[in-house]
């Protein structure tokens, strides 16, 4: 359970960094929160970028299934479990 | 190449694959053919024939879908609009004009809208199509337009095959029979003809899933035979830098980018990486294509050059490029269409693109006008003025507002914080504007950043958010207004900004500028000041004689002296600093710096 905070504190500490969020600090991310559109309000290009930099953190590379892809998007929690069962580092 | 009218009507071999879906549970292609494709054609048009008149909503996520009910709707005489997106907003306004709408996804309207299947679980018979009138008005488009006005753009099915021609004509011969993916959407002109109607009529395979992610998009690459993938900048930025880019390497796999201008880094990443050296396509909505270029690895800039029967002219007076095409219909008397772009042409042939003539903008291959944005923002009642500029945020260049909160808009932001405000802002762009470009970061000021001549320029506001970039934000510095420095001090005007966070952590209500702050920026001064690296070693003495607030102008002031302590020689400074507004002292003190860099032997 430890873990899996860190890690989510983790990802929300590179979603802030990486898309330079300047009203959002990685604390204020809730966890379960959808992170487009109400939610945390990413967008397309974000979603390009968050993938990017999860590979190159965590050597994960996103499923060839557009529907599993939305999936992990969905939220912190739901790309913590992606990295969780695919990490190569 | 066959025509678009006569597609349907004419194809000589029923049995040709026209897409190909890649079965992902099942592992197991599918492969459409031809006569299928007419077949269902003409099913959705027996409907379709029968319903009452005016145009149909089109939007479908999958490309295969889209072309049954373009095809559909073309052979039963009717006009297709073509939402731009899925935002729902935009849905409700398109569906009043329309008889009814066709979709794979009944998800993205709202409950109680005309919703047609295209395809029917009833199997009633395919009709025999009649003829296609190459002359009608017969799709109609979005676009964020030359100017960022949003509009729509209506093309005639000749204008369309005029475009097709010429694609093949100019790029047919290097792409034999490749099979086409696509990451850029075919509800827009590029997606359109590039990924469903050109592989149609040029008897080639589509595969008719719109590929977001690189992921999804490489083992198809790497499955196929010379494939060909039309993109975007934005997408291909990303997959040049993939780690399983370099797998395509002997794939032999041709490349479009259009929507954008394609960094000359990424076209280099490209050929590297994957030995594919795309072609990028410079076009509109309105105009289509208008010319084409490879980006070369000479240290020039590639010259573009005008696409099939395209001529591209220069308005001598403004420099301002204009198009004659077969593409478009142009108005008798008048000089061809402008895009706005300002172009230079080269010795060798072709042209360079030098900039806009006007603040438009693109991000995400989606174009906005600057000033048609701030002047909306600068409705909202909570803003005074507001200028608007982009800078590079992450990979790509995104919007950003320097903001004069208004007398309203300054208790919200010191009772409700940064947040709230920005997040309003943002919502009033939400109906014409895609999320993409919306402002990614705000600077909130007293007034506009000027040039010393008292303009406000791309280049002042790009400053602001240089000298102040997002790291800065959550750590609470003043606003820069101006100041006077000689060897040994600094004095600097500043304002304290009425969005400190520390506004609404420290005293509900009553927002003061902690001591520890207003040291922090003594420090950040300091710091400036001295010649070398040097840390605080003792605050002297400090005195917090009034409270500082939001929005109050104050100086601060720095000043230096070399330690006269005889053991530390020249590596301490004692340092005075005051924070005032003329006669009124906020807060003084002394502290000693010493060089970060001398060993004091522990």
């Amino acid at each position: 359970m430890a873990e899996n905070e860190s890690l989510h504190q983790e990802i929300k500490v590179l979603i802030v960094e990486t898309l330079m969020l300047e009203d959002v600090t990685a604390e204020a991310i809730e966890t379960d929160a959808p992170l487009f559109g109400e939610g945390l309000g990413l967008d397309s290009i974000d979603s390009l970028e968050i993938a990017m930099v999860l590979e190159e953190n965590y050597g994960v590379v996103l499923d060839e299934d557009p529907d599993t892809n939305r999936e992990i998007f969905q939220s912190v929690a739901s790309l913590a479990r992606f990295v969780q069962g695919n990490r190569r580092t | 190449m066959n025509r678009l009218s006569e597609l349907l009507i004419h194809e000589a071999n029923p049995g040709r694959e026209v897409a190909r879906r890649h079965g992902l549970s099942s592992g197991q292609d599918c492969s459409i053919t031809f006569a299928e494709f007419r077949s269902d054609v003409g099913r959705l048009y027996a409907r379709l024939a029968s319903a009452s008149e005016g145009p149909w909503l089109l939007l479908t996520e999958d490309a295969y879908v889209f072309a049954v009910g373009l095809f559909a709707l073309w052979h039963a005489g009717r006009h297709a609009i073509l939402p731009p997106n899925s935002q729902v907003r935009s849905l409700e306004g398109l569906q009043t004009r329309s008889t009814g709408v066709l979709t794979d996804r009944m998800d993205w309207f709202p409950t109680g809208s005309p919703l047609h299947p295209l395809f029917d679980a009833d199997p009633a018979g395919s009709k025999e199509l009649p003829p296609i009138l190459p002359s009608a008005f017969s799709v109609e488009m979005f676009t964020s337009g030359t100017t960022g006005d949003a509009k729509t753009v209506t093309k005639r099915i000749s204008h369309l095959e005029e475009e097709l021609v010429d694609l093949e004509a100019v790029f047919g011969s290097k792409m034999g029979s490749s099979r086409i993916y696509s990451t850029a959407s075919h509800q827009h002109l590029y997606g359109l003809l590039f990924s469903v109607l050109w592989p149609l009529c040029s008897a080639r395979s589509f595969d008719p899933h719109h590929y977001l992610h690189s992921a999804e998009l490489i083992p198809r690459l790497l499955e196929d035979d010379s494939p060909t993938l039309v993109s975007v900048p934005t997408f291909l930025n990303r997959f040049a830098k993939h780690p399983q880019c370099v797998s395509l390497k002997g794939s032999g796999v041709t490349a479009f980018s259009s929507g954008g201008m394609l960094p000359s880094a990424v076209a280099q990443l490209m050929r590297a990486r994957m030995n594919c050296a795309p072609y990028e396509v410079l076009g509109s909505t309105e105009t289509g294509g208008i010319a084409w270029r490879v980006q070369t690895d000479d240290a020039n800039e590639s010259a573009w050059k005008p696409m099939g029967r395209v001529t591209v002219h220069r308005d001598e007076a403004t420099g301002v490029l204009r198009v004659l095409s077969p593409y478009v219909t142009t108005e008798e008397g008048q000089a061809g269409h402008s895009t706005g772009d300002r172009i230079e042409w080269v010795p060798e042939g072709g042209f360079l693109l030098l900039g806009r003539t006007d603040r438009v903008v693109k991000v995400g291959e989606k174009r906005v006008d600057l000033e048609q944005m701030a002047s909306r923002i600068r409705s909202h009642e909570w803003v005074e003025d507001v200028e608007l500029t982009t800078v590079v945020a992450a990979s790509d260049p995104r919007v950003a507002g320097a903001v004069v909160a208004s007398s309203v808009g300054e208790r919200i932001l010191q009772q409700e914080g940064r947040r709230r405000f920005t997040r309003a802002l943002r919502d009033c762009l939400m109906d014409d504007w895609d999320p993409v470009l919306h402002p990614r970061s705000w600077r909130f000021v007293s007034r506009l950043p000027t040039t010393a001549q008292g303009k406000v320029t791309q280049a002042s506001l790009r400053a602001l958010f240089e000298e102040m970039d997002s790291a800065c934000i959550g750590s609470d510095r003043p606003e820069r207004l101006d100041e006077h420095r000689t060897a040994s001090s600094v004095k600097r005007r500043c304002r304290v900004p009425g969005d400190l966070s520390c506004f609404s952590g420290h005293f509900p209500g009553l927002p003061i500028v902690p001591g520890v702050l207003q040291f922090d920026w003594v420090m950040d001064l300091a710091t400036e000041l001295l010649p070398v690296k040097a840390v605080l070693a003792t605050i002297k003495s400090i005195k917090f004689i009034a409270p500082l607030g939001p929005n109050d102008e104050f100086e601060i002031t720095v000043s230096a002296e070399i330690g006269d302590d005889s053991n530390q020689g020249d590596s301490s400074w004692q340092i005075a600093f005051n924070l005032s507004s003329g006669d009124h002292c906020y807060t003084k003190g002394r502290a000693t710096f010493l060089d970060s860099r001398v060993d004091r032997g522990g």
